[in-house]
């Protein structure tokens, strides 16, 4: 017994030892590309390419369901970015409130002959509009189908060969779009996809779809959040980036090459996790045709984002996020240590199954063993603290290193909310990551139930 | 593990003080620094305007903050205000201080910040230091240096400038393509040369980009190979430099792509918006 009791700790130790010497690889490589790519760019690089002539159109599709109070800001802001050529693409998902009037009286719509590019699939089209005015913007007015069927059938009607997918309540700076931009400009020939870093725009003041003012959030959980997404987008995005390994490009913001989603077969209106559906579907077609290409992340194109601010909400968002993961993983299992799928199937997708998947059952396993072993008497008090706090020590170094390492969104400027991250880095362990793992537990135990995309809860009411 | 505990103790602690370390500089950058420079802008605007002079700034902090006013007003100046701006920038020692950036930093950043102010700043002070930097180990740093001196329009050493965008267009694409679309006015010829005998596919390719925008004909055959391109990114590219092109070859192509049913339907669109305005 105390044998078996011996082998289970040791598969555990490894387990842990992997995650925290990869945690640890993943900051340094983050630190150091950021570094180099702050390194890189030149004061009048993004000059250049917001003037240049022959670049690129980019179409912003934005998924519209009951949008009505800040669709026409978001709009406004989008066409009124820091680059050359952009086009809107609106898709009205079957809005009940008055998303669609209040685009129609703003912008002067009329129906619009504009036909569909491809052949993606989406619920039935009512209508597409455009404005009577020279303003680049296209509303696909169509059925109820959910967040990837709309965004669907805005990829089908945008004319650019790069698509921006993102929410209508996101706001992005006056220069993402020309940050984003660069790989495809430098590797025109290879690049097909690529995401930027989300920060949070609960903390920031936000006035007609624009970022007046930058600051960590004032609420507890938002700040907790603040602190995984900057562990996310700063550390193992980038990381993963960089070694041509990354599994996922945020459906907050991504641009992509428009002719590979298509090809590749658009966003699978089924998934919950469409996003990381489709970043594995792409790699998955262009491993297949043996096409070169390169999916990366741009850390200085920023896009904010709002995140839940309630416990209610959040429940929501990860039992949504973590069936997804699920239901993607499944489907793609084909992909597992498979050699034609290289880093991805050696590494991104079994990291995604073993320590993104299942790390909540092996945390309950984890502690259980320890519970055991204070029972039998294996562990005593000293032992167990020690334990603890290394437990604690291998999150926080890397966080803290991630915070010091790499520029942290809208974070610069307030340094007392900077101060509450850094205290929040440092308690996460103890109470936040806990609770979002009880939520990811539950999913895996309670399959069956629904899970719905529902709205986000905004404590504060859009400026106008 | 007791040892592996202290060690991270240790870590934890370094990285507090480094994050209030941090945070003490980075208040400075956007506090006070930023209150002077706004200063100094007005500063360097009002003795453009009224062709006054500004004094040659005393201490580091104070040559910093003149160069970081005098950057931020150069991209929105243009004309003889911009020309007034370059001479007080070489009279109150601006010019002088980039170029020993240019010269002496051991740090790459440094000098790649340097030889890209310097193209701003359109000073013929700089144009030595800036065919100096052509030799620089650091890529990026060559390719901006070519650019400065396109821009300021001194091709003594136009053989060399080509050699780096042959050899360094990939490392900071979008400094070659600024710099190519200044010699494509200066010395056309030479960019076609590197456009028809580049060893580098994607030299090659921006040398017909920027031949294209200025409306030069001979850039014709490199991107009607970039429309037949699957890859909708490079041929939708290839339509609006046809489009910039104009004439006959231009007409014939954008219809062969409008007829073509097999072409992306979007790349067909913008071609019929093409032919229009071509037309």
């Amino acid at each position: 017994m105390t044998e078996l009791y011996y082998t289970l700790v040791a598969i555990l130790a490894v387990y842990f030892f992997i995650y925290v010497a990869v945690t640890f690889v993943m900051v340094i490589v983050a630190g150091l590309v950021t570094r180099r790519r702050r390194h890189e760019l030149l004061p009048s690089t993004l000059r250049e390419i917001m003037r240049a002539e022959l670049a690129p159109t980019i179409s912003v599709c934005i998924p519209a369901y009951n949008e009505a109070a800040v669709v026409v800001d978001s709009i406004r802001s989008l066409l009124s970015l820091d680059y050359p050529r952009v086009e809107v693409v609106v898709a009205n998902d079957g809005s009940t409130d008055t998303t669609l009037d209040v685009l129609r009286t703003e912008f002067g719509l009329e129906p619009s002959n504009r036909s569909p590019l491809g052949e993606l699939p989406h619920q039935p089209v009512r209508g597409v509009y455009e404005p009577r005015a020279p303003i680049s913007l296209v509303v696909v007015d169509k059925d109820n189908g959910g967040r990837a069927d709309a965004l669907n059938a805005a990829i089908t009607y945008a004319n650019g060969p790069l698509v921006l997918v993102m929410d209508a309540d996101e706001v992005v700076s006056n220069d993402t779009l020309a940050l984003a931009v660069r790989p495809f400009l430098a590797d025109p020939f290879r690049t097909v996809a690529v995401g930027a870093t989300l920060g949070l725009a609960n903390g920031c003041r936000i006035v007609r779809g624009r970022i007046i003012e930058t600051g960590r959030p004032r609420q507890i959980l938002p700040l907790f959040q603040a602190v995984e997404y900057d562990r996310s987008f700063r550390v193992a995005r980038i990381a993963s980036s960089t070694v041509h390994a990354m599994a996922i490009v945020s459906g907050g913001f991504g641009l992509l090459r428009r002719d590979v989603v298509i090809e590749a077969g658009g966003y699978d209106v089924d998934s919950i996790g469409e996003d990381f559906d489709l970043t594995l579907r792409m790699h998955r077609f262009l491993r297949d045709r043996d096409v070169p290409y390169r999916i990366g992340q741009v850390p200085d194109a920023l896009c904010w984002t709002l995140v839940p601010e309630n416990s209610r909400v959040l429940h929501r968002q990860r039992r949504r996020w973590h069936r997804g993961l699920w239901q993607v993983l499944s489907k793609e299992r084909g992909m597992l240590f498979r050699p034609r799928y290289g880093i991805i199937g050696f590494a991104a997708v079994p990291w995604a199954f073993l320590y993104e998947l299942l790390n909540p059952v092996i945390v309950v396993v984890a502690t259980l063993t320890i519970i055991l072993g204070i029972v039998v008497g294996i562990i005593g008090w000293q032992l167990l603290l020690l334990i603890a706090f290394i437990a604690w020590a291998c999150t926080v170094v890397p966080t803290l290193g991630a915070f010091l390492m790499t520029d942290s969104p809208g974070g610069t400027k307030t340094g007392w909310r900077n101060l509450g991250a850094v205290l929040a880095a440092m308690s996460a362990e103890m109470g936040y990551q806990w609770l979002t793992m009880a939520y990811r537990l539950e999913t895996m135990l309670v399959p069956r139930r629904r899970v719905a995309w529902g709205d986000m809860e905004r404590s504060v009411p859009p400026e106008l | 593990m007791t040892l592996a505990a202290i060690i991270l103790a240790g870590l934890i602690l370094a990285e507090l003080v480094a994050l209030v370390c941090r945070r003490n500089w980075v208040h400075w950058k956007l506090g006070r620094r930023q209150t002077l420079v706004d200063d100094a802008i007005s500063a360097l605007a009002d003795a453009v305007v009224a062709h006054g002079d500004v004094e040659p700034p005393q201490g580091r902090v104070n040559r910093r903050v003149l160069r970081l006013a005098a950057l931020e007003l150069f991209p929105v100046l243009a004309g003889s205000s911009r020309e007034r701006l370059t001479r007080l920038a070489e009279s109150t020692g601006l010019v002088h201080d980039v170029i020993r950036t240019l010269q002496r930093s051991p740090r790459a950043y440094a000098r790649r910040t340097a030889a890209d102010e310097l193209a701003e700043i359109r000073s013929a002070e700089a144009a030595p230091a800036l065919a100096a930097g052509l030799e620089d180990v650091d890529p990026v740093v060559r390719v901006a240096c070519v650019r400065g001196l396109a821009w300021l329009g001194d091709l003594t050493e136009l053989r060399r400038m080509l050699q780096v965008l042959d050899g360094d267009s990939l490392r900071a694409p979008s400094e070659a393509e600024s710099a190519m679309l200044a010699l494509a006015r200066a010395a056309p010829e030479s960019l076609v040369e590197l456009e028809q005998s580049g060893s580098s596919r994607f030299a090659r390719r921006l040398a017909a980009l920027a031949l294209a925008t200025v409306g030069d004909k001979r850039a014709m055959p490199s991107v009607l190979g970039e429309l037949a391109e699957e890859n909708v990114l490079l041929s939708s590219v290839a339509v609006r430099a046809i489009e910039r092109v104009g004439g006959e070859d231009a007409v014939a192509s954008l219809e062969h792509v409008l007829a073509d049913g097999s072409r992306d339907v979007s790349l067909r669109r913008q071609a019929a918006r093409a032919l229009e305005r071509v037309r």
